[in-house]
């Protein structure tokens, strides 16, 4: 959808044909959906949660001043309320092994020789079924930078703007959280 | 940091291409040399290419339901106050905060018992408080029975989070007793009282070593009205004049006095200073 287009929308929306704002929906729903579901890990309440950011845009869309584009003023109401949504209910949340954020280390990461670059479809599937639980691993900070860059395709710019960090923060957040990855994947014994 | 942090770290940046072209070039000069590094760039290169390949089918149904509510949303009267946010099982959770809002204490007796004994909230009121707000009943849920548990959940939390604000107060410390919020409220209340601001003692204006007369500066210049505190009575005052003795002290000594509660006042002064001044008068 052409940033004309989704003006377009949004006038009519305005003026009162709510049911013009099916199209944003229909093209920002799965990067919107997913979004959640890996900040949650929670298919559930990804599902609510993607439902509410929705909702939330829908109301507040007079206040969508058109800088960004729609999807990335959308993702970043998502992923607030994601954030919101893992600070209230830390207890319900499943703690799988943690990683120690280790904002403190500078320390270079030490990689073992494991083939990072998988070559059947299977080892594809793993290696996607290991990354899922090791972002479920993650610091909410550095997941949701991690997921708006590499599932929503944001920029840094467009990220430092969304979570409301500098930029050098949003670097030094996605490679802490690379580096974790890396290490989770690595341990998880897949490619050993 | 060594030479290898700081060119990961490029390695991050260079993946998502927000890299300069001097740094992509002293990165690949670097990667040419260094194993451990390359393996590093193979390795966030592949994380990168399996999350984009890994997306989820949303749900069949979600376009549909999102569009009900929205066109619900459209249709409400605006400037009407809602209890109620239209999404998924924390409607229940709102539902039972309106009716606890509007039934009184009554309803509060019977909804805050500790442990897992809560009712399931009664979906029969949330409906009716749907309805009154001009919402389709049938638009609270689109998960079934989950809004129960959640709501269930909820309750638990709200208990213990009520529990540790009345903490201070009367509320029973054994577990699965039923916590009267009707009685301890109102001592809640009565232990509350504000501070007075009427301190006519206080030093309003921050005192400097200038002002003072003093060359240096001092970390901090406190003042001590009233009884002299013994560690300083066996000191030699460096100034003594109009009903106030100065002495000089260590930061050792200002820390331990300042632990004492002996200072009325503290004015900070200068943080590498090695010593601080004491301001005494017999009487405020």
């Amino acid at each position: 959808m052409t940033r004309e287009e989704e003006a377009e929308i949004i006038k009519r929306v305005l003026s009162g044909e709510a049911e013009a704002f099916e199209p944003l929906v229909e093209a920002n729903q799965t990067l919107v959906y997913n979004l959640a579901l890996k900040m949650l890990a929670n298919p559930e309440d990804a599902y609510d949660m993607a439902q509410e950011a929705f909702l939330k845009a829908f109301r507040s869309l007079s206040g969508f001043k058109m800088q960004s584009s729609f999807s990335s003023w959308l993702y970043r109401i998502t992923a607030n309320i994601c954030l919101d949504f893992l600070r209230k209910n830390k207890r319900r949340q499943e703690t799988p092994l943690t990683v120690s954020d280790g904002e403190d280390e500078e320390r270079e990461l030490e990689l073992p020789d494991y083939r990072y670059n998988p070559e059947t479809e299977l080892e594809r599937k793993e290696l996607r079924a290991a990354l899922d639980k090791a972002v479920a691993a993650l610091s909410a900070e550095q997941r949701s930078v991690f997921l708006l860059r590499e599932i929503n395709g944001l920029s840094y710019a467009e990220i430092s703007s969304c979570l409301e960090l500098d930029i050098g923060t949003v670097k030094s957040r996605l490679f802490r959280a690379r580096s974790n990855l890396a290490k989770l994947i690595g341990r998880s014994g897949n490619f050993s | 940091m060594s030479e290898c942090t700081k060119f990961q770290e490029l390695i991050s940046s260079a993946v998502d291409n927000e890299i300069s072209d001097a740094d992509k070039e002293a990165l690949e000069a670097h990667l040419a040399e260094c194993e451990a590094c390359r393996r590093v760039y193979e390795a966030f290169s592949a994380i990168s290419g399996a999350a984009a390949d890994s997306l989820a089918e949303v749900p069949k149904n979600f376009k549909e339901n999102t569009m009900s509510l929205v066109m619900s949303e459209a249709s409400r009267p605006k400037g009407v106050k809602r209890f109620l946010n239209l999404y998924g099982r924390y409607t229940a959770l709102a539902a039972v905060l309106a009716v606890i809002i509007i039934g009184g204490k009554s309803v509060t007796g019977n909804m805050f018992r500790m442990g897992n004994s809560a009712p399931a909230p009664d979906m029969n009121t949330a409906s009716a408080e749907a309805a009154m707000d001009g919402v389709d009943p049938s638009m609270l849920s689109s998960r079934g029975n989950a809004n129960s548990i959640a709501a269930e959940n909820k309750l638990v939390e709200l208990d213990e989070a009520a529990e540790a604000e009345n903490d201070m107060e009367t509320a029973p410390a054994a577990a699965g007793a039923e916590y009267d919020y009707a009685t301890s409220e109102n001592s809640y209340k009565s232990s509350f009282e504000a501070p007075s601001f009427a301190d006519s003692n206080a030093v309003k204006k921050p005192l400097n070593h200038e002002e003072l007369g003093y060359k240096q500066s001092f970390c901090a210049i406190c003042t001590i009205e009233g009884v002299l505190p013994s560690q300083l009575t066996e000191l030699d005052p460096v100034r003594s004049e109009d009903g106030e003795t100065h002495y000089e002290i260590s930061v050792e000594l200002f820390y331990e006095l300042d632990a004492e509660g002996a200072f009325s006042s503290i004015f900070y002064e200068d943080g590498a200073a090695e010593t601080a001044l004491v301001i005494y008068t017999a009487e405020p």
